[in-house]
């Protein structure tokens, strides 16, 4: 059953501005009904909400001034905080290793980023990088539930060698 | 059928029968008429299978008792299944189907009419924006609402105000790994303006869908989502700037009219009644429950109703009781499935005094499968072996050498004892509760051998079971079979005047035809059975036949054309008929005798469609 036909956004890999969406609506055996005209005709949904175009994935505040100390960690807030904890958190020069439990669900793991600020010896921020969780493909894992994940941000190769301390925050949390 | 329901039947047979069509778009007026509906709230409790909705009646109202969606009077099941990426719907040559859906996929099911998959949210399995229902209730002047106890972002609330690729694209920033799905756009990602991987937040700030907002989840949002609700006419209750949640007291003095109001009462998932109830002085007791909200939700959207003279949509989910199945606590799910039908309750009793809105009573799918084992059993999981007779051919020769016995090491103490049972992570035994049939004090029972319902889970995740479905008010005849969860879409937008409208089945009050004449007796037919039906899927119609001596042949026409024949047996007679795509119009006939005098039944108006 597919009702309703919203014209020029059927195939929208590429969407146009549309102020609305006619609706045709759809017979029994497929065919327009007579009765279309009666029913609501005005916009629905908008192809655009005119929000500010996002041009990359999420900073956090005080990454680039944090400053931690050679060979330590420092730690980033982030607005879920308040759903998970990390432990063994360490950083090796080549990479962020550490691991984080849910605390708020503990239902799948949707989507979860987490953020690292890369420093010279001087605390000078260089670069950053992003790890991502990647649910597994069919939505469900087997198994019980688990809410700890192990994650591992790498140092850009162009910064290897420069790196010499890292912040790490969480950019977005997303359960089941 | 329920006498309000009958009633309302009537007048909306005779509303069709004014007008010879089948899909009869109606404008919204016609279906304020005095016996019709004007108003929908429908209620999900999510992951709330068939054994939830048991155990919580045995737990907290006995075996013989019921819960307030078990009063409703109109029962059905719903299937729930999803499909895969880049599916076509049903009947489509490339259609794909995945027997477990998701809450994602569930809800663009009944909020758009549409298959999608797993993860999607107001989209088809092609990536293709579909409608809401609360869309298009919106469009239409209706006053609507969204009220959940998880985020409002959420997969159930968001599957009717947002359209994203992910569910996980929920705010508050863009995030390409959560927003983007390349292989169901064409193998590139979409331009970052598009719709579809617009964070739901941002989507829901702005876009008006819902007058009335009410639920957890203000993390996602910011403060420049707080300046678009306020410049859009919204009381904002919760900040998204400084991160400040509502609470029940200051919902409490929202006044009716105040026409859209926002309010968040958590930064996540709202907090279960359990830790409200024994943390009193936490900041999580002031939290309302889903009844409070519901009960708000409606005073708003009543009082925007009755100033606009247009109905209202109300969605309520009680999200909760999926997420306590998904960890296996079953005395959490049973506790959220209690506060879900205290929801349930304001409902029904809103809607019995109001006479005009239907209420709908469902769930997206079944969580952990849940079960109620005999007392004193124990499931597989806690066996040494399955029982031993898996050959069905030949019962009496069992393939396993043994039976099944009860294994020390995975199953010892009962998992809510509070000691060893609860601890150990591979122990399998069941939870085990008293029940009101026990005696006043039966939450003692709880833990112990002693309490009569023993409860059990089946895994961590969804299950693909049917759902069950409760109704009340004109339109619920609809709702008392087997249905899937896209026809959903029809249905309610039906009831609300959005979608054309579907005639409700035929009263099975028979037609007298003829006057007595001397020496023959009157008879009369009457024909009853579901008015939607999947196609080429056998339904069985009952047929009435009063005064119709045994043997006497009724003959059954469908748009005007013999389908069948049957004999009366005791008054009554039925008719099994496989009914192609399409509208139907059956109608039942009986000839007469020489001592009785033909009669013949209204016409039933039948659709057949996916």
């Amino acid at each position: 059953m597919k009702p309703l036909v919203a014209a020029g956004t059927a195939g929208a890999a590429s969407l146009a501005l549309v102020a609305g969406l006619w609706l045709a609506v759809s017979g029994s055996d497929g065919s327009p009904s007579a009765d279309a005209a009666s029913l609501p005709t005005g916009p629905v949904v908008n192809t655009s909400l005119g929000l500010p175009t996002p041009t990359g994935d999420p900073e956090l505040p005080g990454i680039r001034g944090l400053a931690p100390a050679s060979g330590t960690v420092g730690r980033l807030a982030g607005p879920f905080d308040d759903r998970f904890v990390t432990r063994g958190v360490t950083f090796d020069g080549r990479a962020l290793h550490g691991s984080l439990t849910v605390t708020s669900d503990v239902s799948e793991i949707l989507a979860l980023q987490v953020l690292a600020g890369f420093y010279d010896a001087d605390g000078r921020f260089v670069g950053q990088a992003r790890w991502d969780f990647r649910p597994p493909e069919e939505g469900h894992e087997e198994g019980h539930p688990d809410e700890s994940v192990d994650f591992v941000v790498e140092v850009p190769a162009k910064l290897r060698g420069r790196a010499a301390a890292a912040s790490y925050g969480v950019t977005n949390l997303v359960n089941e | 059928m329920h006498p309000r329901m009958r009633t309302a039947a009537l007048a909306a047979l005779a509303l069709v029968g004014a007008t010879s069509s089948t899909l009869v778009a109606t404008p919204h007026a016609s279906a304020n008429a005095d016996d019709g509906i004007k108003n929908v709230i429908y209620l999900l409790g999510d992951g709330m299978g068939r054994t939830q909705v048991s155990a919580a009646r045995q737990r907290y109202h006995g075996a013989d008792g019921e819960l307030s969606m078990e009063k409703l009077g109109t029962t059905g099941q719903v299937a729930t299944y999803a499909v895969q990426k880049n599916s076509g719907q049903p009947g489509a040559a490339d259609f794909s189907p995945n027997y477990v859906t998701d809450s994602s996929s569930a809800a663009t099911a009944w909020a758009s009419g549409v298959k999608t998959y797993n993860n999607a949210n107001g989209i088809d399995a092609k990536a293709t924006i579909t409608p809401t229902l609360m869309e298009l209730a919106h469009a239409a002047g209706l006053a609507t609402g969204n009220v959940s106890t998880a985020e409002i972002t959420d997969a159930t609330p968001a599957g009717q105000m947002s359209h994203t690729l992910q569910r996980a694209c929920q705010g508050p920033n863009y995030v390409e790994a959560s927003c983007q799905l390349p292989e169901v756009t064409g193998g590139s990602p979409l331009a970052t303006d598009d719709l579809r991987v617009t964070p739901i937040a941002d989507q829901i700030a702005t876009n008006q869908t819902a007058d009335v907002i009410l639920g957890g989840g203000l993390s996602r949002f910011d403060a420049a989502n707080k300046a678009t609700l306020e410049g859009n006419g919204y009381t904002v209750l919760s900040d998204p700037g400084t991160q400040t949640v509502a609470n029940k007291t200051q919902l409490a003095a929202v006044p009716a009219d105040a026409g859209k109001v926002f309010a968040l009462f958590s930064k996540g998932n709202m907090t279960i009644e359990k830790y409200k109830r024994e943390n009193p002085g936490e900041p999580e007791a002031q939290e309302p429950t889903v009844a409070d909200m519901t009960t708000k939700a409606i005073e708003v959207l009543k009082a925007k109703s009755d100033a606009s003279g247009k109905g209202f949509y109300l969605q309520v989910e009680g999200a909760l009781i999926d997420k306590r199945s998904h960890a296996n606590d079953a005395a959490q799910t049973l506790e959220e499935t209690k506060a879900f039908d205290d929801a349930v309750k304001v409902a029904y009793d809103f809607a019995k005094q109001d006479g005009h809105t239907l209420v709908i009573v469902t769930a997206d799918h079944e969580c952990a499968g849940f079960n109620i084992i005999e007392k004193g059993s124990f499931t597989n999981a806690e066996a040494a072996a399955p029982p031993a007779n898996n050959d069905g051919k030949n019962t009496s020769n069992p393939s396993r050498p043994s039976s099944g016995a009860k294994d020390a090491v995975r199953s010892h103490d009962f998992i809510n004892d509070g000691g060893a049972g609860q601890t150990d992570v591979k122990n399998f035994a069941p939870a085990t509760f008293g029940t009101v049939d026990q005696g006043p004090n039966y939450t003692s029972l709880d833990g112990t051998a002693n309490g009569a319902l023993w409860l059990t889970y089946l895994s961590g995740n969804h299950t693909g079971a049917d759902v069950p479905i409760f109704s009340y008010g004109a339109g619920s005849e609809l709702l008392d079979g087997e249905i899937d969860n896209t026809d959903l879409f029809d249905i309610v937008g039906s009831a609300l005047g959005v979608r054309p409208t579907i005639p409700l089945p035929a009263d099975p009050t028979v037609t007298v035809t003829a006057t007595p004449a001397p020496g023959k007796v009157a008879t009369a037919l009457g024909i009853t059975g579901p008015t939607l039906v999947k196609p080429l899927v056998t339904v069985t119609y009952r047929i009435t036949a009063s005064k119709v001596p045994n043997g006497g042949k009724v003959v059954i026409k469908d748009n005007g054309k013999v389908v069948k024949t049957v004999l009366v047996s005791a008054g009554r007679a039925s008719a099994a008929l496989r009914l192609a795509r399409g509208t139907h119009r059956l109608a039942a006939s009986y000839a007469g005798s020489s001592k009785t005098l033909p009669s013949s039944t209204p016409t039933l108006t039948v659709v057949a469609r996916r």
